[in-house]
């Protein structure tokens, strides 16, 4: 009698466990499962978008982008690269900031919305507004160094050696959703450590050092996880900056840019950009597991 | 519980089903995808077909044709170029049959245009509307600077300042200086714009020196940008933005971006440019017309720049096919090019020169339509090479960009610049090879 009841509940939990996940499960194998597995089996393929039929090519493709390709190799340096820079920069901008704005002053709900205001606007937007400020010609910020007298002005996003620094330095400014992270996780620190600490005499800096950063690790870990995804995966800023082709002199060729401009512009390489999308998940995934193993050595376990 | 249950499940049910049936569009309509600046452009001929033939035309824009491929809104007839043709073949319906039956002649075409469009016997798509490098110039910037270009050019008061066939590079250059202003140091507009993201002027140049991106006979496979007529070329190219007072007509790299454009009334001039481009021009109320390439001094028979057209074939999915290609025949023939005519698309019938002459004053659109077609009977296909774009944008227009440019990055010496740009094309084919 009980086992039938137990099993009716059962049921029951199950009934309604697919009833508020059955639209967000169709999404996922519709979206996600059905793209990742078609993506996989194209990255053995000499599928390009227009053709009809295509040839089984082993793992063809996969060889060509590892030892063949060099802008296959250059985008993914420079993904890095941007990656590393630009998480650093939104790291310590967003903790700063939630920092801040976890202090108690007057107006800090309007600081906090004008914060927030870059991430509400699409990105595309923004990196068209950073583009007229970094304006090489009669930009701002160019205008600014003028004014102080500084003679050899920096091409910033029009030169090879400094479009993905003026990527970086954009990109900083991209603290949006980590911010608003840090901020839960530090308003989520009890008061009476920092009392304990002020007692003591413990300086701003050594309250900072030994019970915020601690107490928040577990979510400093998420957002540099995060953060190193977003650089990795990163688009819509460079392909602004670069006008979709990685300009100037393929210096803002990030990797998914690079994927994309194979898989839609002329010869359309459907099956060589799904390899090396494959190849780049690989890659990211092996980022992630040494940031797992990291973790380990600055993520404090037991922050109750 | 169970009513909940029922209602739930139908819901999710409902949204799966509308959210493919979003996917069908069109209905009976024959399906058709258009650049977004072409909207409101074919309507008429869009009635006009149905008014003929009874079948509509639904017409979507902006939408990207490669996202389009093998969903249920993909279009029935497909939009693409000569540039474009050899990578996306496949997805088209060879049109040999239906031209036979129709009576259709397509030596009726530019045989340039019609051979790039045709491979391997097959005629993958009709051409609507072409382009070819011309020389473009803002009448009221040589207006206001006519002084200075007769005292350059040797001109007398009776005679016009504006570009003509006769122009030579030098006289481009002159001109383009005489056009060239400054106040305070500053550059306040220049002779001629530079086109330094995308190969439509540098390619010109090469081409009307005598050279050419591939070597002959190499199946477009050699690089042949080490050639002397290549650096011959490039050299004009950069002097015209990077040279001394002498030379310098045009802005470097920094200066386009601060906005030295013909768009913007702040260069006279535009060499290659794109026949897609008039309709912007006219809008912002320009002053403009067209004159054939000048040419390489002491060789007026140089060839022209390039030609590429815009066509448009059947999907190989297509359920309509034979209304397809009814339509097709309609908008690449007489009547079609003629009702085109009006928004700037110049059709690639060979007797449009005629047609145009025939139409009434008020229609034609005031453009010097003989420069047009002079520079089209010049004018040399691109390469057929699937990969050629690709290979101009990723390997030799990033090389070049490095000679518009100083401080750290840049480059000047030309010649190193066009054998690295060799070497790089060469190792990209060899590879691919492999």
């Amino acid at each position: 009698m009980q086992g039938t009841s137990k099993k009716k509940l059962w049921k029951k939990d199950y009934t309604y466990f697919l009833l508020f996940t059955g639209l967000a499960l169709v999404g996922f194998l519709l979206f996600y499962l059905y793209p990742i597995i078609r993506t996989l089996l194209l990255s053995f393929t000499d599928k390009t978008i227009f053709a009809l039929s295509y040839d089984f090519k082993g793992f063809e493709n996969y060889i060509y982008a590892l030892t063949k390709d060099t802008l296959f190799w250059q985008s993914i340096k420079q993904s890095f690269i941007y990656a590393f820079f630009s998480g650093i920069a939104v790291l310590i901008t967003s903790m700063v900031l939630a920092l801040l704005l976890s202090s108690k002053v007057r107006g800090i709900v309007f600081f906090k919305t004008v914060y927030m205001l870059p991430f509400i606007i699409p990105s595309f937007a923004v990196g068209a507004v950073y583009k007229n400020l970094f304006n090489p010609y009669n930009g701002f910020v160019n205008e600014i160094l003028r004014l102080f007298g500084v003679k050899n002005l920096p091409l910033w996003y029009a030169g090879p050696d400094t479009a993905l620094l003026t990527m970086i330095i954009i990109s900083s400014f991209g603290f949006g959703v980590k911010m608003l992270v840090f901020l839960a996780a530090i308003q989520g620190v009890s008061k009476e450590y920092y009392e304990a600490a002020m007692v003591m005499g413990a300086s701003k800096w050594r309250r900072f050092v030994s019970i915020t950063l601690p107490l928040i690790s577990p979510m400093l870990f998420f957002n540099v996880i995060l953060i190193t995804i977003d650089g990795l995966k990163s688009f819509n800023l460079a392909f602004v900056m670069g006008n979709g082709d990685g300009w100037p002199s393929n210096s803002t060729l990030l990797f998914p840019i690079y994927m994309f401009k194979t898989a839609f512009n002329s010869p359309f390489r459907l099956g060589y950009a799904s390899a090396m999308a494959y190849i780049f998940f690989l890659i990211i995934l092996a980022l992630t597991g040494i940031q797992f193993l990291l973790s380990r050595f600055y993520v404090e376990k037991d922050v109750s | 519980m169970k009513k909940f249950v029922v209602f739930c499940l139908s819901a999710v049910f409902a949204f799966t089903a509308f959210s493919f049936a979003g996917c069908q569009n069109g209905g009976g309509a024959l399906k058709i995808a258009l650049d977004l600046e072409d909207e409101g452009r074919y309507d008429e001929l869009f009635d006009y077909f149905t008014e003929t033939t009874g079948t509509e035309v639904s017409a979507t824009y902006g939408q990207d044709i490669s996202k389009l491929i093998g969903t249920a809104n993909e279009p029935d007839i497909i939009k693409t170029s000569t540039v474009d043709i050899l990578g996306m073949k496949e997805s088209f319906l060879p049109l040999n049959d239906y031209i036979e039956k129709s009576g259709m002649d397509t030596g009726d075409y530019i045989d340039s245009v019609m051979q790039a469009l045709t491979i391997d016997g097959n005629v993958y798509a009709l051409p609507t509307s072409i382009n070819t490098s011309l020389l473009y110039y803002n009448k009221d910037m040589f207006d206001e600077s006519a002084e200075e270009i007769r005292a350059t050019l040797g001109l007398s008061e009776n005679e016009s300042v504006y570009p003509n066939d006769t122009w030579t590079w030098e006289d481009f250059r002159k001109a383009g200086i005489a056009l060239t202003k400054t106040e305070g140091g500053a550059y306040t507009q220049f002779g001629c714009e530079t086109q330094i993201k995308w190969w439509g002027e540098w390619l010109v140049y090469v081409n009307q020196a005598g050279g050419s991106f591939y070597e002959a006979g190499s199946d477009n496979k050699v690089c042949a940008l080490d050639s002397p007529e290549a650096l011959e070329a490039t050299e004009f190219f950069v002097k015209k933005s990077m040279g001394d007072e002498t030379e310098k007509f045009a802005p470097n790299a920094v200066e386009a971006e601060g906005g030295f454009s013909f768009l913007s009334k702040k260069a006279a001039m535009i060499l290659g440019g794109h026949t897609g481009d008039w309709y912007s021009y006219d809008a912002l109320g320009l002053n403009w017309d067209i004159a054939v390439l000048p040419t390489p001094v002491d060789n007026p028979d140089a060839r022209g720049g390039e030609i590429s057209a815009d066509a448009f074939g059947i999907s190989v999915r297509s359920k309509k096919p034979d209304a397809a290609f009814e339509f097709l025949k309609l908008w690449a023939g007489e009547e079609g090019a003629l009702k085109m005519y009006s928004y700037n698309k110049i059709g690639a019938l060979k007797n449009m020169r005629e047609l145009i002459a025939a139409l009434p004053e008020e229609e034609q659109n005031g453009r010097d339509m003989d420069a047009f077609f002079a520079a089209v009977d010049k004018a040399v296909t691109l390469p057929a090479e699937q990969d050629f774009s690709k290979v101009c944008r990723e390997i030799a227009m990033s090389e070049l960009y490095k000679l518009f440019i100083t401080g750290r990055g840049s480059e000047t010496d030309v010649s190193a610049v066009l054998a690295r740009i060799k070497t790089n094309v060469d190792n990209y084919y060899k590879n691919l090879a492999a």
